[in-house]
């Protein structure tokens, strides 16, 4: 059928029509899209982005099993949006009934609200059961405009005071204020980055970007067993109660390797409760108490002067029937002693045989043993509070002072700077400083490096006597049937007001099985009442320790008489 | 006339192929948010899938605090610590 021209010229019309509005869409949609794409996606940008801070998760805390013991999880802190402080106190009102709080803290919140100030926290960091209340009490009231929530994290320590002292604690805003968590804060925290997100009409993200790269905290693994620390602790801590004793600290260690399977100090707080706890309770003692040491010091003393040849095990020493008058300076012992060997003088525990057996040292060799066995700087561990100790230089020594150092007096020691010394004994003479930490992120720590002190022949002879020490000495309470065992005890008086007082330090330091040691470990009760022999004190909290930690281990002693059975 | 409308005829179709061009490629551009939005929806459910990880693990970590096994195991079930002569070592020959 031929069309009109009519007809024609109407459908060219059409078609022309059609065609300069496609062409008007397409010129357009290239000018949107193409030409003027930088300016538009500016806008875009400019009307949606939004830069978020992210702040990283800090990292866990393991045991050397993978325990954790300290790890962060996502929690919500509430706050007011105080745009009208009338409603603003009418939702207060109705959640305090779901919170609790102290006194102050609500005066502080009614103040600041009347006062005007418009972002008010309420509380930081929810348990669930109070998030989900403010949720109902938020959605029943619609108050999201003036109750509002903010995602943070919240630190767990999941074994409560177990490792409290190591692991220290951290802040309201998750940064670490003790221990581990302080020292390596850097590592653990992480770092945060920032993000750039476009959002649509619903405050939906559909595009994000970063612009400083989020590093997530690493996660740490400490050579500490929680096992091994719960042992300890709840051993220490009946001691303590029983004697009514001011504080003490244990440490025990792997005598091979230097790792420290516990370090106990007493009393002890919760390391979620940091900011609740006095300093008495978060010091660490076994990194920070200074005290002169006593009779255990002795090891240093003997050592020494068998390595340098100066005496032989069974030389005499006259011990004066207990009592020395030496330079206007009188030393006692215990009780007295006429004519002790060398050995004796360690068995007993002579202060005046471990005198005359510096005397025959002399101030300079003394001075260089006490101070290659670690004496007077810190052992290394990353813990903020370590001390060094107190080790004057020869320079500075009174005319008295080789014979108090002797039996450890005129030094300030701590109690790792102890356990490193007698795990020198345990170790075939080396020193082995002690290790903390043994991986952080993907990073296994550097193990540490074994420097010898005393030769093998010293060292065999020492542990030989200080074995004696344990089975007829003055460390007989140590003793477990079956097992070897050597050690040494210390009673030390302390220093008050710059005088030595009637308090005491009672310690006992030793290592099992003697033969082949596995563990060292080092025992101080500060301040104990009624007894105070280091033997009497610590010798006894040393054996419960190990008895626990050697069927832990698995370290059977080598005959347990008739509970054995042969098959 | 004739070769006019096959003229007008392959512009139409030139148009057409442009436009279909455009309309692909603000499809692409759509998809590209549309994955945005999932990419953010994922990442998001990683997140809580990592959450909900840690929470449980801290769970977990709590019940096997070793004071509350022991308050458990001495206070609710009676056990007793082994004493020295209840340790018995077999010896395997």
């Amino acid at each position: 059928m031929a069309l009109n021209r009519m007809e024609r010229n109407r459908g060219l019309v059409i078609f022309y029509g059609l065609l300069v509005w496609a062409l008007f869409l397409l010129v357009m949609l290239v000018k949107v899209q193409i030409v003027d794409y930088s300016h538009n996606i500016f806008k875009v940008r400019l009307q949606s982005k939004r830069v978020f801070e992210s702040h990283p998760k800090r990292g866990t805390i393991y045991d050397r099993n993978g325990q954790i013991l300290a790890i962060s999880v996502e929690a919500f802190s509430a706050f007011l949006s105080n745009r009208n402080p009338e409603q603003t106190e009418h939702v207060f009102e109705l959640l305090t009934h779901s919170l609790v709080l102290s006194s102050d803290q609500r005066k502080d919140i009614w103040k600041r609200i009347r006062k005007g100030d418009r972002f008010i926290w309420v509380k930081r960091k929810l348990t669930d059961k109070e998030y989900d209340c403010l949720t109902k009490l938020q959605t029943r009231e619609n108050a999201r405009e003036i109750l509002g929530f903010w995602k943070e994290h919240k630190r767990i320590y999941p074994q409560g005071e177990t490792a409290a002292h190591i692991l220290g604690g951290v802040g309201i805003d998750e940064q670490g204020l003790e221990g581990i968590e302080f020292a390596l804060d850097h590592d653990i925290s992480g770092q945060g980055g920032q993000m750039e997100a476009l959002l649509d009409a619903r405050k939906q993200v559909f595009h994000f970007e970063y612009i400083k790269p989020h590093i997530p905290g690493k996660d740490v693994y400490l050579t500490i067993d929680t096992a091994i620390q719960f042992f300890v602790e709840r051993a220490l801590n009946k001691t303590l109660k029983a004697l009514s004793a001011k504080g003490g600290s244990v440490v025990v260690m792997d005598s091979q390797n230097g790792d420290l399977l516990a370090m106990a100090s007493a009393p002890s707080y919760r390391p979620g409760n940091l900011g609740g706890e006095s300093r008495n309770h978060v010091k660490n003692r076994a990194v920070s108490l200074l005290y002169d040491p006593g009779s255990t010091f002795k090891l240093v003393t003997a050592s020494a002067a068998l390595e340098d040849n100066v005496c032989y095990p069974q030389q005499v020493f006259d011990c004066a029937n207990g009592e020395l008058k030496y330079r206007g300076q009188v030393i006692i012992d215990h009780k007295p002693f006429s004519n002790l060997t060398f050995e004796e003088v360690l068995i007993y525990s002579s202060n005046i045989g471990a005198a005359k057996i510096a005397f025959l040292l002399g101030r300079e060799k003394f001075y260089r043993a006490i101070s290659s066995f670690g004496f007077g700087r810190k052992t290394g561990l990353p813990l903020p509070a370590e001390e060094r100790g107190l080790l004057h230089p020869v320079q500075r020594w009174s005319d008295v002072s080789t014979a108090f150092l002797a039996f450890g007096y005129e030094i300030l020691v701590t109690p790792i700077q102890m356990t490193q010394a007698f795990n020198i004994l345990a170790c075939g003479g080396f020193l082995v400083p002690p290790r903390l930490v043994s991986r952080v992120g993907n990073t296994d720590a550097m193990l540490p490096i074994a420097t010898r002190i005393i030769s093998d022949s010293t060292c065999s002879r020492m542990v030989s006597i200080f074995q004696d020490v344990v089975t007829k000495g003055t460390g007989k309470k140590a003793s477990i049937a079956g097992l070897d065992v050597a050690g040494k005890t210390g009673t030390a008086k302390k220093v008050v007001n710059g005088k030595y007082s009637r308090n005491y330090m009672s310690s006992f330091g030793g290592f099992f099985p003697a033969g082949d040691p596995r563990v060292t470990i080092y025992v101080v009760i500060d301040d104990p009442q009624d007894i105070y022999y280091g033997g009497d004190v610590a010798a006894p909290l040393f054996r419960e320790i190990a008895e626990s930690v050697m069927v832990y281990l698995k370290v059977f002693p080598q005959s347990i008489g008739s509970s054995e059975i042969r098959i | 006339m004739k070769k006019s409308a096959k003229e007008l005829g392959v512009i139409f179709l030139s148009v057409l192929v442009i436009f279909l061009l455009l309309a692909l490629y603000l499809n692409l551009n759509l998809s590209s948010i549309n994955y945005g939005y999932q990419l953010q929806r994922l990442s998001n459910e990683r997140d809580s899938v990592r959450e909900e990880i840690d929470q449980l693990l801290a769970r977990k970590a709590s019940l096997l605090n070793l004071q509350r096994v022991e308050d458990v195991v001495v206070g609710q079930l009676n056990y007793q610590y082994p004493q020295g002569d209840q340790y018995i070592k077999v010896v395997v020959e």
